[in-house]
């Protein structure tokens, strides 16, 4: 009598090839003491690389995904800023310029962005003053449309960018919110950057902490960027195609307690961050916050500029002087009918349409 | 997915004591996943490569978008593809290995690891033949035990998609393994030599 069958007659069970399977991974043993030190070596390792955490694709740097979806509630800077932004291409095959890791001073020529140098740290307001201040702003611009260029930078090249549009600025939940999203990498350091995917949501703010929101989601998945398709939660494009769909989807502003404008405000007050200088930023005075040890984003150092008359933030760059870090810009927009436009995905000549039938 | 419903990790591995609660908690299930499939050989650096990795990425972990262990296994799925040819390999010598001797009929040593080991050549065999596509979602669905939704998350696919190639590796696998019948514990073909004694086999 062979085992399966003596086992079975003492009242083994086996119900189908699934459990003959679990039967098969059950006999390995687990990890030895080695293979945990390994492991334990190996991650060391790869935190004394000094790195940010990679991108949602390759290894391209970016903030937390909370980051992005907690700086919706920052708004706005000047309207000229917010108009020379919009001039950056949004085509496929679009390079914008590169930017080399963020130092103090001033940059190449052709590199982009630097750390502005402090010019002053004397009559510094208080954390909490700039907090309540920023608090009064944001409230003032929630109807515009935000506007966040969130950028990746490995080792002195840009290798992946979110361009984020939503409006409101600031979800309201039970009110409609329309939400795009621009992505475009670089799949090898030598590569040019290509606009990747282009999402557009048009959606119902869920209660708070909701992962889920109901409304109309459009993908355009954009062909020749060497990525095999396009997807926004569960749905799939394949390249050179758009879908459209009906229905649950990722909601892409989780935790809309941390998206009130009090949250960065509170961050600021409750001593998460310090005042540290006064600069100029893209022609404007700014004041320079540095985020203390006990802050949110990792690793440090994490800059933030406010604009110091508007009290609007301008720019936050996590892991500066870091072989990988990511900066975002905020930008904040009239909802005029040319700005609203740009919430519209828009669909390129010759694509077809791919996706759930009926839709 | 609800995040506030998440054991560990859900909430973010961005922090690194976060990181190091949620590494504690999946490790060995990760690291038998690979040892299952490529062996103990290669499994020890595989398993360090997926965590390491996983540490570099750790901030491209979204909760919304599928669970902790969905995205590691994701990782994992990853590593392995490329020692396709290693796993192949694995499963061609298990495939040749003879079944473990019958023990005495005082069979209260019979457990579940004996029996895994007796059918352990067929079953390799029979995974042997699968695509790789079809293996991943099979293992994934089998060894690491994750459902629908979250290997349609970690192989970065539609849910309907992992259902149906799920269905059709089921398929394959049965018809692989030569038609054995869980109800009877035996093998449809001769020489298998898994049935009981004086049935089917004449």
């Amino acid at each position: 009598m062979n085992q399966a069958s003596a086992w079975h007659q003492k009242g083994g069970t086996m119900a189908d090839e699934i459990e003959l399977l679990r039967l098969f991974r059950d006999e390995m043993p687990g990890p030895s003491a080695g293979a945990w030190a390994r492991a334990e070596s190996a991650i060391a390792a790869a935190r004394s690389e000094g790195s940010l955490p990679g991108s949602r694709r390759r290894w391209a740097s970016r903030l937390p995904a909370s980051h992005l979806a907690r700086s919706r509630l920052a708004v706005g800077i000047a309207a000229a800023v917010a108009a020379a932004a919009l001039t950056i291409a949004l085509l496929p095959g679009s390079e914008p310029a590169g930017r080399a890791p963020v130092g103090r001073g001033s940059a190449p020529a052709g590199t982009g962005s630097t750390l502005p140098a402090i010019e002053s740290r004397r009559g510094l307001p208080s954390a909490a003053l700039v907090g309540k201040a920023m608090l009064t702003a944001f409230s003032a611009a929630n109807d515009d449309i935000l506007y966040s260029i969130q950028t990746g930078i490995n080792r002195g090249v840009v290798v992946d960018i979110y361009r984020d549009w939503s409006w409101p600025a600031q979800p309201v939940t039970g009110r409609q919110e329309r939400y795009r999203s621009a992505f475009t990498e670089r799949i090898s350091r030598t590569a040019p950057l290509k606009l990747t995917e282009d999402d557009g949501f048009i959606y119902l703010v869920p209660p708070a902490n909701w992962n889920y929101a109901t409304g109309r989601l459009t993908v355009v998945c954009y062909a020749g960027t060497g990525q095999t398709g396009c997807g926004y939660g569960d749905t799939e494009t394949p390249p050179g195609t758009w879908s459209q769909h009906y229905g649950r989807f990722v909601n892409p502003n989780p935790g809309l307690n941390d998206l009130r404008p009090a949250a960065l405000a509170r961050e600021i007050a409750d001593g998460q961050w310090r005042v540290t200088g006064r600069t100029h930023l893209n022609g404007q005075q700014a004041i320079e916050l540095t985020q203390t040890p006990a802050g949110f984003y990792q690793p440090p150092p994490t800059l933030l500029w406010v604009n110091a008359h508007t009290y609007l933030p301008l720019r936050m760059i996590q892991g500066a002087n870091k072989p990988e870090s990511a900066q975002v810009d905020w930008y904040f927009l009239k909802p005029t009918a040319a700005n609203l436009a740009l919430l519209r995905v828009p669909i390129p000549a010759g694509y077809r349409r791919s996706g759930p039938p009926g839709t | 997915v609800d995040r506030r419903a998440s054991a560990t990790g859900d909430l973010g591995i961005a922090d690194p004591a976060e990181f190091e609660a949620a590494f504690r908690e999946h490790f060995a299930p990760v690291y038998r996943f690979i040892c299952r499939r490529v062996g103990a050989a290669l499994a020890e650096d595989l398993a360090a490569e997926v965590f390491a990795t996983a540490y570099r990425r750790r901030a491209s972990f979204q909760s919304g978008r599928g669970s902790l262990r969905s995205w590691l296994y994701g990782i994992a799925v990853n590593v392995v593809r490329n020692h396709w040819r290693a796993e192949q390999h694995l499963l061609a010598l298990d495939a040749q290995l003879l079944p473990v001797a019958d023990l005495a009929d005082g069979a209260d040593e019979i457990d579940r690891r004996l029996v895994a080991a007796s059918l352990a050549p067929r079953l390799a065999a029979a995974l042997q033949m699968l695509t790789r596509e079809q293996r991943e979602v099979l293992l994934l669905y089998a060894w690491a035990e994750l459902s629908h939704e979250e290997i349609a998350a970690a192989l970065k696919i539609a849910p309907g998609t992992a259902r149906s190639r799920l269905s059709r590796a089921r398929a394959l696998l049965r018809e692989q393994l030569g038609h054995f019948d869980f109800g009877r514990w035996t093998f449809d073909e001769p020489g298998i030599g898994l049935a009981p004694e004086g049935r089917d086999h004449g």
